[in-house]
């Protein structure tokens, strides 16, 4: 059995770790309160390019076919780049390696699949693998800004436009709520053209005057719409991720809590133990005595 | 007293703005613009540019409201106006300073023709930073 000083300093060490994940976890909670703030603020702006880029598409199908980001010709041999989103850090419970093993499951070739990727852990993970690693990305504040996404939205539409590869995908983890999350892949590009959406007003859409024309405004506002979508998948990840800590940091606080109740009782125990012995001790030394 | 319309500012961080305006003048890339009420619909891509709007107080005097945008497009209805750009700012919200100072350096950059310096970045960021500058002198 062990000492009773072994015991109080494993509590002491118990409850340090303690403090440390429950400051860790209200940390988190505040992080994800901002992130979900930022994605409020920008849902108005992304519905709006998106309602735009799908009434031009509409109402031009050769646009399509002239924009060199929405055309599905194959000019790579069917190669794929994903832009994978992961965080920086561990201690979110499965978020990183949820992420990663979707992604890893739903490749077929590893021959045709180049990784583009935003956070550490995701890049380790495939690097190690031996997998087709390209750019890096670093997000240095926990919430995403525009200038952040459109830099990694240059670079990767870059790799189609320049016919490296002939499909976009993003992997992000979608948050569903604080103890639920869902790693998905999103197909970014091509947009196939069923998937737009009819616009429900006919009349508008046939008086739109553009300037200069379709095809300009069409390759202004497309790269628009995919740094909103990326901008979408980034502030998501990173309220996964944030949602992931909170609830892993509030079950080891809970297990901390376990573990110290479990050594209190022990060290109880043991020192009970050792009085009664003591007393033990001394009422057989004094009986000895008296003999 | 001229009629309004509705003018909406749709930024990704906020929307910046959203009351009835009487007019909007603007740049795209063809030229400056100035739209009234019961235009016809017009989508156009916007330069850089000092975005000015005119409102119509209580008593009935035009104010003119300035802000600098930089790049973004405007969708133009007979009834309303929604200018969706990536990042636009009250003249109270720069800093005179340090848009002096982007200006010398992007200036500096395109001054010098280094090889490595990127033209279209360096020009753009002058751009900007000289529409900052319009925007906050009186």
């Amino acid at each position: 059995m062990a000492t009773t000083r072994e015991i109080q300093l494993r509590i002491k060490s118990v409850t340090g770790t303690q403090q440390i994940t429950k400051a860790m976890k209200l940390v988190s909670t505040a992080k994800l309160q901002k992130i979900r703030g930022v994605q409020e603020a920008n849902k108005p702006y992304f519905k709006s390019v998106y309602e735009t880029m799908c009434s031009i598409i509409a109402a031009s199908e050769d646009c399509v076919r002239n924009s060199a980001l929405l055309n599905d010709d194959i000019k790579a041999d069917g190669k794929a780049a994903y832009l994978l989103i992961t965080g920086d850090r561990g201690l979110a419970g499965g978020y990183n390696a949820n992420i990663c093993r979707l992604l890893e499951r739903s490749i077929e070739d590893k021959e045709k699949a180049l990784i583009v990727t935003v956070g550490k852990r995701g890049r380790e993970y495939f690097t190690r693998r031996g997998y087709q690693m390209g750019e890096h990305f670093e997000i240095r504040s926990s919430l995403p800004n525009y200038n952040e996404v459109s830099r990694i939205v240059d670079s990767f539409t870059a790799l189609k436009t320049e016919g490296t590869v002939d499909t976009l995908y993003v992997v992000y983890t979608a948050f569903i709520n604080t103890i639920s999350q869902k790693p998905t892949i999103l197909k970014l590009l091509p947009i196939s053209t069923e998937e737009i959406p009819e616009p429900e007003d006919k009349s508008k859409m046939s008086m739109m005057n553009y300037e200069p024309d379709e095809d300009e405004v069409l390759k202004y506002i497309v790269p628009k719409y995919i740094s909103g979508v990326v901008f979408g998948s980034l502030a998501e990840s990173f309220a996964s991720e944030e949602g992931a800590r909170m609830t892993a940091m509030d079950s080891a606080t809970d297990n901390a809590e376990e573990i110290v109740q479990h050594l209190t009782l022990q060290y109880n125990r043991a020192r009970q133990g050792h009085i009664t012995q003591e007393l033990t001790e001394i009422v057989n030394g004094a009986a000895a005595l008296e003999q | 007293m001229a009629e309004t319309f509705e003018l909406k500012i749709i930024t990704p961080e906020r929307i910046m703005y959203t009351n009835p305006v009487s007019r909007v003048i603007f740049r795209t890339t063809e030229g400056e613009m100035a739209v009234l009420k019961g235009h016809i619909p017009l989508t156009a891509v916007i330069e850089s540019c000092v975005f000015h709007a005119l409102i119509i107080d209580d008593s009935g005097k035009e104010h003119d409201l300035k802000m600098a945008v930089h790049e973004g497009f405007v969708e133009v209805m007979p009834d309303r106006v929604t200018l969706l750009t990536e990042a636009a700012e009250w003249p109270e919200e720069i800093d005179p300073d340090r848009a002096e100072r982007a200006r010398d350096r992007a200036r500096g950059r395109l001054d010098s023709h280094a090889p490595d310096t990127d033209m279209r970045r360096a020009e753009l960021a002058l751009r900007r930073s000289m529409v900052r500058l319009e925007a906050i002198r009186k």
